[in-house]
């Protein structure tokens, strides 16, 4: 047991070493990020509105990973595609060592959302076509800003450490994160700044309301029921006793609401014209 | 459920896995840190034709006129009911809320999520209307107080390795002290990417001839040919006092 709690102790996270820096130069650093990101509004702006542009589903992000990616690897940073398996994730990686500051944010929008935009109302720019309903469009270029700046800061202050951002590729389906997570991808990060557009400025902890979720595709594989009428009543009963009275009369011309059909031997007939030995089941229509 | 299906209708099944999410549950120091730079940053100026189409589409959704947030949201302890954000999943616990897989994410590391303004409060979310703001000034304004928030929280995580230990404290021995994650993907499961593929080959045509030429037009907005903002002759001489 002794043993056990020193290998816990070993493996809690070892303080990075960096120049101890006095608040008033604190305060100016952050006073200086905000100046810089201030004077690349216009980047953030061509970002935010070509993401916006491209407005693709989960899974198919290829013009905003394009683009993204290409934006970071100009900036210096290391980027590495096809994670997880999924061709539209990537990670970009700049810097080294401890810490490790994970930036992420979703990338995916939303099935027959376009949109204009600036226009208070329902005003399509294509008809049925997939758009940023959900401001997925400006998270990544938000932090690309954030990463930019910081890389500055720390080139300049000579700081350790390692930034890294991936997109939060097909969010809308919950697709991708738990294999991320699976892949390794935050083994050794020490926080994730994740952002999520909204309508305030703000962050809360502790647990929030998402509900855990599974999306499971189930394929069955049978007969189906031909018609309008839900699946077979009790099939293999019927077919077992054979009773099911698919003697039974019904009026001519009776394929009407309220009416009953027989399976009879693999077609569907009126009631009346199934032999006892031949009906599998009836269905009664709705 | 799939299986009783099964048995009633006489079929065989097969099953795949398409996506998964923990509820997600999000770090206090961190937060904390972050909060401070939210003070310091604070919201950004809108301007009169940000309100304008705030109000304007406010009054679309017959929701309340209250034009966009002036006031920062306060950090509150968790399971207590928060303002509208325009964005889901940051309220009283795992009740009903949409699900994201940042969930799973945040039991692996210590994690928060940052919400900058740059959407109309009184949304649906996911929906046409959530999309209006989201190439115009308010967006942009809310990417740069949102970029700084998160730049300066970078900052203080690189300076202030006191604060990734308390990160984790909190991470190991009260978020997962009794909770530990285990992943809802089998063995098996592979991400779902084929997904979406057909409705892309529909519109990404259509599409691509729309895509935003920065080299040509300064906006999104002016590329479009729409005049910002776009709202509705009753709507025009909106004013800050608009009532419901």
């Amino acid at each position: 047991m002794r043993k056990l709690s020193l290998a816990v102790l070993i493996c809690l996270p070892v303080a990075f070493a960096q120049p101890k820096v006095a608040p008033d130069k604190e305060n100016a650093m952050k006073a200086d990020l905000a100046g810089q990101i201030d004077a690349m509004k216009k980047q953030a702006q061509v970002m935010v509105d070509s993401v916006f542009s491209f407005g693709e589903l989960g899974f198919q992000e290829f013009e905003t990973s394009k683009y993204l990616t290409g934006i970071l690897e100009n900036e210096g940073f290391k980027i590495e595609r096809g994670i997880a398996g999924i061709p539209t994730a990537w990670v970009a990686s700049w810097g080294v060592g401890k810490p490790v500051v994970s930036l992420g944010s979703d990338i995916d929008d939303i099935p027959q959302a376009s949109q204009k935009p600036g226009v208070a109302w329902h005003d399509p720019l294509i008809e049925g076509a997939p758009g940023h309903g959900e401001g997925h469009n400006s998270g990544v270029p938000l932090n690309i800003i954030a990463a930019l700046a910081v890389k500055k800061v720390m080139e300049r202050e000579h700081l350790k450490g390692t930034i890294r951002l991936w997109p939060g590729v097909a969010e809308e389906l919950v697709g991708t994160k738990a294999y991320y997570v699976r892949a390794g991808l935050f083994k050794d990060v020490d926080i994730v700044l994740f952002t999520h557009v909204g309508s305030n400025l703000g962050v809360s902890w502790g647990p929030t309301t998402s509900n855990g979720l599974v999306s499971i595709e189930y394929m069955f594989k049978g007969e189906s029921a031909p018609r309008r009428g839900s699946a077979m009543a009790r099939p293999k009963r019927a077919r077992r006793r054979g009773t099911h009275g698919c003697g039974l009369e019904l009026p001519p011309r009776t394929y009407a609401p309220g009416a009953a059909l027989a399976l009879c031997d693999h077609e569907w007939r009126r009631p009346a014209q199934c032999s006892a030995s031949d009906c599998i089941g009836l269905v009664l229509l709705p | 459920m799939a299986k009783a299906a099964s048995l009633m209708t006489d079929t065989t099944f097969t099953s795949r896995l398409l996506g998964s999410a923990w509820p997600g549950h999000f770090n206090r120091p961190t937060a904390e840190a972050m909060y401070e730079n939210i003070k310091k940053v604070g919201l950004p100026q809108w301007s009169e034709e940000d309100q304008i189409l705030a109000k304007a589409l406010q009054r679309e959704l017959k929701v309340p006129v209250k034009g966009l947030v002036t006031k920062i949201q306060e950090l509150r302890p968790p399971r207590v009911q928060q303002e509208d954000t325009g964005g889901e999943g940051q309220n009283v616990g795992p009740t009903g809320g949409g699900s994201d897989d940042i969930g799973d994410v945040s039991w692996n590391v210590p994690t928060v999520t940052l919400r900058f303004p740059s959407n109309i409060p009184g949304g649906p979310g996911h929906n046409w209307a959530n999309g209006i703001a989201m190439a115009t000034p308010i967006a942009h304004k809310g990417v740069i107080a949102g970029a700084k928030v998160q730049a300066m929280t970078m900052l203080d995580i690189l300076l202030h390795p006191e604060l990734v230990e308390k990160a984790w404290d909190y991470f190991r021995n009260i978020q997962t002290k009794d909770v530990k994650y285990t992943s809802f993907l089998r063995p098996d499961d592979k991400p779902a990417i084929w997904l979406n593929k057909k409705t892309m080959d529909e519109y990404r045509p259509r599409m691509k001839t729309m895509y935003y030429d920065p080299s040509k037009y300064s906006t999104y907005l002016e590329q479009l040919g729409i005049k910002y903002p776009t709202v509705k002759t009753a709507d025009t001489g909106g004013s800050a006092d608009s009532k419901p």
